[in-house]
C-alpha cells in the first residue's frame, strides 16, 4: 500500500492543512414550495394584481442584432483631470495617463499625449486646462518652449516669471549644464561618480550629434558617424576631467568644445589614436565647423554661455518663451527645442515631482533632421520609466511626415513616433487632413467623420483616441477660474 | 382557455334562438357574440377589454384589501434573519445561495433560486465599449456575437431566457470625490484645486453606465443534467457555473465585452437595493471604501434589506422607498428597426433621472421551434391555397409574410434558433419629481428611438422588477 503525500510529507516535518469535514448536504428536493408569482395575497406583501402585457417578437436568433443594448463605453475610472464631457454617454470624462498605463482594463501602454488640430480650433486651451488640473495632483509642468509666448499668463497666474531666450536678452541657458545630478560630486563614490557620468555624457552626446547633425552641407545632413560621436566623447571627458578629478565635475560651455577641438591638446589625439596634430585637425574639419556654426551662427550669445537663470525646483510650471526667437526663423527656434529638451532631461533627474512635459509646435524640432527626431523619439520612449507625461502639440500628423524626404530615416522614425503616443486628441480639421488621419494614425472612417465633422462644429471638441478606443469629448472651462488662463485670442481682442 | 369556454358559452343564446327558429333574435344573439369575441379577442394596449376588465377589478381588489402596498420586515422590525431575501410581490420566492467556490481568487458566485417560477439564475455585470463609436464591420461583428450568444443558449438545451439589462443611472461622483481627497497634493496651487471642486459639482450632471446578463435556467430542463455533475444541489450549482463560464467565453469573444463579472452574493445584493434606490450608491460606495481601512465598517447589504423599506403600485407608475418608477414595453416598427435604437431611450432628459433598457431573449427548444415554424408555414400554406382557389388576390403583406415564414424555417433548419425576444424600459425619478411627466418623456424617448411606447399600466410593480432588478424575473412565462 503506498503512503499519501501527507504520510510522505509528515515524515519531513511539514504538515498538510486540513479540511474541515463539511456537514453532508440535506437531500432534499428543490423547490418543495410552490408559492405564486403574483407574491402573497397579504396586506403589506405587494401582491401583484396582473401580468404585464409585454410586446413579444417571435424571431430567428440571425435576426436579434436590432436588440443589441450595449450601446455606450463603460466609463473609465474618474482619476486624473476632468476634461468635459464624452457626449456619447453623457459622462464625465477624465484623463489621467499614467493611472492609465496602470491599469491592465485600459489599452494604454505609454502616458504621452498627441495633440492634433487645426489652428483656434482649442488645442492650447485643452493643454492649459489640463496642466491646471494636474497641479492640483502634485505633477509640474514644464513647457519646453513656448514659440507664442501663450503661456505666459499661465505661468505668472502661478506666481512664476518665464524666462524669454533670444538675440540680445539677458538670460542664458547652458544646455551642456549637467544639472542636479552633480551636486555634491565630491562626496559620492567611484562607482556613483561612473553611474552619473554615463547618464550626463549620454545626454550630452544626444545633444551635440541633433546639434551638429541638424546642420546642412547643400541638401546634405552633417554627418555624424561613431568616429565623430567617438571624438565628441573623449573631448568632453577632457573638459570635464570626469575620469581624473573627483572633486568636482567642471561645468562647460559648446564654446570649451571648439576650442578643444580648434587647439587639441596631445593627449587628446593620442586618446583618439591619431598619428598627429595635422591628421587630426584634417579629420575634424567638418565636425569643428559645425560646432562653430553653434556659437557664432544665430544662436550665439544663447546656448553658448554657463546658465544665469535660478532654477525653482518647486514651482509648479516653468516655461521658456521662444518668441524673440522667431525672427531668426524655424531652424533657431528649432535647434532652441532642441537644446530645451535636453536641458529638460536635465531637470526630469532632479527627480521628484512628476513633470508634464510640453511640445508645442514640435514639428519645427523634428525638420532638423535624424538626430533631432531621434532625440524625441528617446524622450517618448522612455516616458514609461521616468515618469513624464510627454504632450506633443501639432497641427496635423502629417507634420511628423515633414521630419525629411520620403523614405529617408528620419521620416520613417517620425511616422512610427506616432505610434508611442496611446493616447491622442484630435480637435477639428479640413476634409484634406482625413487621409492622414485614417491612414497615419489608423483611426478608421469613424475618427475621420468626427475629426472633420462634429469636431470642426464648436470650439473646444475633440476626438480622445484612448489606444484604439474612441471618445467624443467637449471640453468644459470653469468661465472664472481657467477661462482668463487658457484664453489664447486675446492678441486679437 | 378560461377566454375560450366563455367565448364558446356565448354562442349558446344564438343557438338557442336557431332551435327556436327565432331568426331576429338569433341574428341579435350573434352580433351580440360578435361584440363579445372583439372584446375578448381583440387587444387595446396590449390586452383585450376582456383582460383589461379583469386586471382592473384584480388590482381593485388588492387595492382595497392593502395588498399592493409592500412593508419591509426591517421597516417593522420584525427582521430575523438578515441574510432572508424581504422583497415584494413577485420576488418573494427568490432566495439567494452562495455557488462553487472558483477561479484563482476563489469567488463564490450568487445563484438565484425562484421558487415561483421553478427557475435558477446567475448574474454577471459587463463592461463594454459600446457601440457608439464602433464601425460598420464592427457592428456587424457585434450582432453576430449577440445571434451566437442566443445560438449557444439554445445548444445547450439548458438556458431558456437570458436578459440584458442597461442602467443609466445619474453619477453620484463618490469614486471621484475618494479619489480628489486621496491625491490632492496639499502644496498645489489654489486655482488647480479651486477647479476640481468645481469640476466635482458639474461632473454630477453626468451618467455612469452600468450593464448586466442574467442567464436563467428552469429546474425542469436543470435537474437531469445536474445529475451527471454530483446530483443534488451542488450539482446543480457547478452545472449552473460550467454555463456561466460558457456564456462568458462568448461575451468576452464574439460580443467584445471587456470584463465579465458574475456578482457574489453581498454584489448581487447591492445591484439589487441600487435597483430600487439608486440613490443609495454614494453611501455604499463611501462604505466600501472606508471598509478598507477600518475593518469595524459594515460595506455590505443584507439580503433582508436589499429590498425597499416600502413601495406600493399606482395605476400608471410604482413608487419605492423615495422614488417613483414608470415602466413601458415597446412595439418595433413596420419598416424594421436599426442597431442603436435605444440610444435615445438611455439617455436621462435630467441630471436625477435613471433609464434603464432591458432586453430579454426567451429560447425556445429547438423541437419546439421547428414544430411551431411548421405549423405557421403550414397554416400560411393552407390559407394561400383557399385564397388561390377562391381567386382572392395575395396582398403585399401577405407575400411579406409568408417570405418572413419561408425565411425562418430556412434558418432554424441551418441551425438558428428560435426566440421572441422583448424589451421594457423605465424611467426612475426622485418622488418629489411629476413622474407623470418622466413617464411621458420616456415615451417621447421611445418615440424618438422610431419604436411605439405601450405603458404597462396595473402591472407596474412586475414591470419595473424585470426593468430595473437584474434578477431574472420574466414576463413571457406563462407556466403557474
Amino acid at each position: 500500500m503506498a503512503r499519501t503525500i501527507a504520510t510522505l510529507l509528515s515524515d519531513f516535518g511539514h504538515t498538510l492543512p486540513t479540511r474541515t469535514p463539511t456537514p453532508k448536504e440535506s437531500t432534499r428536493r428543490e423547490f418543495t414550495t410552490a408559492p405564486s408569482w403574483r407574491g402573497r395575497p397579504t396586506a403589506g406583501a405587494g401582491w401583484v394584481p396582473s401580468r404585464p402585457p409585454v410586446k413579444q417578437y417571435r424571431m430567428t436568433s440571425d435576426q436579434v442584432g436590432i436588440w443589441w443594448p450595449l450601446l455606450t463605453a463603460s466609463p473609465l475610472p474618474p482619476t486624473g483631470a476632468a476634461m468635459g464631457t464624452d457626449v456619447a454617454n453623457g459622462t464625465t470624462f477624465y484623463v489621467d495617463p499614467h493611472g492609465w498605463v496602470l491599469d491592465d482594463t485600459i489599452p494604454v501602454t505609454n502616458p504621452n499625449i498627441f495633440i492634433f488640430g487645426k489652428p483656434g480650433r482649442g488645442k492650447s486651451a485643452w493643454v492649459k486646462a489640463f496642466l491646471n488640473r494636474m497641479l492640483a495632483f502634485g505633477y509640474q509642468a514644464l513647457i519646453l518652449g513656448d514659440p507664442k509666448d501663450e503661456y505666459e499668463v499661465m505661468c505668472r497666474h502661478f506666481g512664476v516669471e518665464p524666462w524669454a531666450i533670444g538675440p540680445g536678452m539677458p538670460a542664458r541657458l547652458n544646455p551642456l549644464d549637467p544639472g542636479p545630478l552633480a551636486a555634491d560630486w565630491d562626496t559620492l563614490d567611484a562607482d556613483e561618480h561612473r553611474r552619473r557620468t554615463a547618464i550626463i555624457f549620454g545626454r550630452w552626446v544626444v545633444l551635440l550629434r541633433s546639434l551638429i547633425g541638424s546642420q546642412s552641407i547643400g541638401h546634405q545632413k552633417v554627418p555624424v558617424g561613431p568616429t565623430e560621436e567617438q571624438i565628441l566623447t573623449t573631448v568632453l571627458k577632457h573638459l570635464t576631467h570626469a575620469t581624473t578629478d573627483s572633486r568636482q565635475l567642471a561645468p562647460i560651455v559648446i564654446g570649451q568644445i571648439w576650442h578643444a577641438l580648434q587647439s587639441p591638446d596631445p593627449t587628446l589625439i593620442d586618446d583618439l589614436r591619431y598619428a598627429n596634430r595635422e591628421e587630426f585637425l584634417r579629420d575634424t574639419r567638418l565636425l569643428r565647423d559645425a560646432v562653430a556654426q553653434l556659437i557664432s551662427g544665430a544662436m550665439a550669445g544663447i546656448f553658448d554661455a554657463p546658465t544665469t537663470i535660478t532654477i525653482d525646483w518647486t514651482a509648479p510650471i516653468q516655461s521658456l518663451s521662444l518668441s524673440r526667437l522667431e525672427p531668426l526663423g524655424d531652424d533657431a527656434i528649432g535647434m532652441a527645442l532642441m537644446c530645451l529638451n535636453s536641458w529638460g532631461t536635465a531637470m526630469r533627474q532632479a527627480g521628484g515631482r512628476r513633470r508634464i512635459n510640453v511640445r508645442d509646435e514640435v514639428w519645427r524640432q523634428l525638420r532638423l533632421g535624424t538626430s533631432a527626431v531621434a532625440s524625441f523619439d528617446a524622450d517618448l520612449r522612455l516616458s514609461r520609466s521616468h515618469g513624464d507625461i510627454e504632450i506633443a502639440n501639432a497641427h496635423k500628423p502629417s507634420d511628423y511626415l515633414g521630419a525629411g524626404h520620403t523614405g529617408s530615416q528620419a521620416q520613417q522614425i517620425a511616422q512610427d513616433l506616432l505610434h508611442l503616443g496611446d493616447i491622442k486628441v484630435l480637435f477639428g480639421q479640413d476634409a484634406e487632413v482625413a487621409d492622414d488621419l485614417e491612414q497615419l494614425l489608423e483611426l478608421g472612417p469613424i475618427a475621420r467623420d468626427t475629426v472633420t465633422g462634429w469636431a470642426m462644429g464648436s470650439k473646444g471638441r475633440a476626438l480622445v483616441a484612448v489606444g484604439p478606443r474612441l471618445h467624443k469629448v467637449h471640453l468644459t472651462l470653469h468661465p472664472d477660474l481657467e477661462l482668463p488662463l487658457t484664453d489664447t485670442n486675446q492678441a486679437i481682442t | 382557455m378560461a377566454q375560450l369556454v366563455g367565448l364558446s358559452l356565448a354562442t349558446f343564446p344564438t343557438w338557442i334562438a336557431i332551435s327556436q327558429q327565432r331568426w331576429a333574435a338569433s341574428l341579435g344573439w350573434a352580433a351580440v357574440w360578435l361584440l363579445v369575441l372583439a372584446l375578448t379577442v381583440v387587444p387595446l394596449g396590449g390586452r383585450p377589454a376582456v383582460g383589461w376588465l379583469a386586471a382592473a377589478a384584480a388590482f381593485a381588489t388588492a387595492g382595497l384589501a392593502g395588498w399592493l402596498t409592500f412593508r419591509s420586515k426591517a421597516s417593522r422590525g420584525a427582521v430575523r434573519d438578515l441574510d432572508a431575501v424581504d422583497m415584494p410581490g413577485a420576488l418573494a420566492g427568490v432566495e439567494v445561495l452562495d455557488g462553487p467556490p472558483t477561479g484563482w481568487d476563489q469567488r463564490r458566485v450568487a445563484i438565484i433560486k425562484n421558487s415561483a417560477a421553478r427557475t435558477w439564475a446567475i448574474t454577471a455585470r459587463i463592461h463594454h465599449d459600446g457601440v457608439a463609436m464602433a464601425t460598420d464591420q464592427t457592428c456587424n461583428r457585434y450582432t453576430a456575437g449577440l445571434t451566437e450568444l442566443i445560438n449557444a443558449a439554445a445548444r445547450g438545451e439548458l438556458i431558456d431566457e437570458i436578459h440584458l439589462m442597461v442602467r443609466a443611472t445619474p453619477d453620484d461622483c463618490t469614486e471621484r470625490e475618494l479619489w480628489l481627497r486621496a491625491n490632492i497634493d496639499p502644496d498645489a496651487p489654489v486655482t488647480s484645486v479651486a477647479t476640481q471642486l468645481e469640476h466635482l459639482r458639474w461632473s454630477q450632471a453626468g451618467i455612469r453606465t452600468d450593464t448586466f446578463i442574467t442567464l436563467v435556467i428552469p429546474e425542469a430542463r436543470l435537474a437531469r443534467e445536474a445529475r451527471h455533475m454530483g446530483g443534488s444541489r451542488q450539482g446543480r450549482l457547478n452545472t449552473i457555473w460550467s454555463l456561466a463560464t460558457e456564456i462568458g467565453s462568448i461575451l468576452t469573444g464574439p460580443m467584445g465585452a471587456t470584463t465579465v463579472t458574475w456578482l457574489t452574493s453581498p454584489e448581487l445584493a447591492e445591484a439589487v437595493r441600487l435597483g430600487f434606490a439608486p440613490g443609495d450608491r454614494d453611501t455604499l460606495t463611501g462604505a466600501a471604501h472606508e471598509a478598507t481601512t477600518n475593518p469595524d465598517v459594515n460595506a455590505h447589504v443584507p439580503w433582508a434589506h436589499a429590498g425597499p423599506s416600502y413601495a406600493t403600485a399606482a395605476v400608471r407608475h410604482y413608487a419605492h422607498d423615495a422614488w417613483h418608477t414608470v415602466t413601458s414595453t415597446v412595439k418595433l416598427p413596420e419598416r424594421g428597426a436599426t442597431m442603436g435604437i435605444w440610444g435615445h431611450v438611455l439617455a436621462p432628459s435630467e441630471p436625477f433621472e435613471r433609464r434603464c433598457v432591458t432586453v430579454v431573449f426567451p429560447i425556445e427548444k429547438q423541437t419546439v421551434a421547428d414544430r411551431k415554424a411548421a405549423q405557421a408555414e403550414f397554416g400560411q400554406s393552407l390559407g394561400q391555397g383557399l385564397r388561390d382557389r377562391l381567386g382572392v388576390r395575395t396582398g403585399a403583406k401577405d407575400v411579406h409574410r409568408k417570405h418572413k415564414l419561408d425565411q425562418a424555417e430556412a434558418q432554424l433548419a441551418m441551425g438558428a434558433a428560435m426566440t421572441h425576444p422583448y424589451a421594457v424600459c423605465s424611467t426612475t425619478v426622485p418622488a418629489t419629481a411629476p413622474i407623470a411627466e418622466f413617464g411621458r418623456r420616456l415615451d417621447a424617448a421611445i418615440r424618438r428611438g422610431s419604436m411605439a411606447p405601450q405603458r404597462l399600466d396595473m402591472s407596474q410593480d412586475l414591470a419595473f422588477v424585470t426593468a430595473t432588478i437584474p434578477l431574472g424575473i420574466s414576463l413571457a412565462r406563462t407556466t403557474r
